[in-house]
């Protein structure tokens, strides 16, 4: 898959999975690898810019197996931001559908 | 290469970047390696997932010197936000280094002449005083008159360098999001 269209959507990603859940860096960088093949050293970066745009705040917290997690929390900013991004993935990915489909009954 | 290798290149990487935001990206990436490790990863399977902490190092200085040039506007912070953004690909250097030379010569030439209008009257002074004087007052007034000039057009300057200033900002960001992939939104 295309890397610069994989970093567009990355944003999004991370901001959904903040929707309903804090979230720490490892979490976050474990559930996308999961899905999709990322370059891990690529979220910290895109998490420290997302922040400085402020979609999210972070806070430390002590944890009981090990070091304490700076959790990100998404932020109103951050929630509205992402509702765009969904809503026009949504019709993005709808018309690709749509033309794939076209595409195929031209055969 | 082990985790402390790793986080020391990354900190060679990060040099010109604040100590306060230098020392909270390393605490980020050493959490990192330590929830890694706790779930049972060894140093080198995390490092093999991160991948070049000086590529990684690149990323951050370039958003961070980006941040600082938009609170911030001055010269400093804009050529330190364009070096930033051409080492991280050598796309950047012909569609932000050309224009950004030839933005900064065409305002040079432009203070230049308005410079030169300003200092006009010094001109006229300087010129063999009987000759001035032989023209009557005529090269005084139009001295003046094009000195008074000058400083008009050096407000209009003035103004038009700044906007224009804020314009390469822009265009640095556009640059940096279609590297980066993504288009970043303008929500301030």
């Amino acid at each position: 898959m295309n890397v610069q269209f994989k970093k567009g959507v990355l944003e999004m990603c991370v901001l959904a999975l903040l929707k309903h859940k804090d979230r720490y860096g490892y979490e976050l960088v474990q559930i996308i690898s999961d899905y999709m093949a990322i370059g891990e050293g690529t979220v910290y970066p895109l998490l420290r810019r997302l922040a400085t745009e402020e979609y999210f705040t972070s806070y430390l917290q002590e944890s009981a197996e090990g070091p304490p997690r700076k959790y990100y929390k998404l932020s109103t900013k951050g929630s509205a931001y992402l509702e765009e991004m969904v809503a026009e993935w949504t019709q993005f990915s709808h018309a690709v559908q749509l033309i794939l489909m076209e595409g195929n009954r031209d055969e | 290469m082990n985790k402390q290798q790793f986080l020391q290149e990354l900190t060679e990487g990060l040099k010109g970047i604040p100590d306060v935001e230098r020392l909270d990206i390393i605490r980020d990436y050493e959490e990192y390696f330590l929830v890694g490790m706790e779930k049972g990863k060894t140093e080198a399977q995390i490092i093999a997932g991160l991948g070049s902490a000086k590529q990684i190092a690149k990323e951050l200085r370039a958003t961070y010197h980006l941040e600082a040039v938009r609170e911030k506007p001055n010269v400093k912070n804009l050529f330190r936000a364009a070096i930033a953004l051409i080492s991280l690909t050598v796309f950047n250097l012909i569609f932000v280094l050309g224009p950004l030379l030839g933005l900064i010569g065409l305002l040079i030439g432009c203070w230049s002449v308005v410079l030169a209008m300003v200092a006009a009257p010094i001109w006229t002074g300087l010129q063999d005083a009987d000759a001035v004087h032989a023209m009557g007052a005529f090269p005084w007034f139009g001295s003046i008159a094009i000195c008074g000039a000058g400083i008009l057009l050096g407000v209009i300057l003035y103004y038009l360098s700044k906007w224009l200033g804020k314009g390469v900002v822009w265009y640095m960001q556009f640059n940096l999001s279609m590297v980066k992939g993504g288009l970043k939104h303008e929500g301030h």
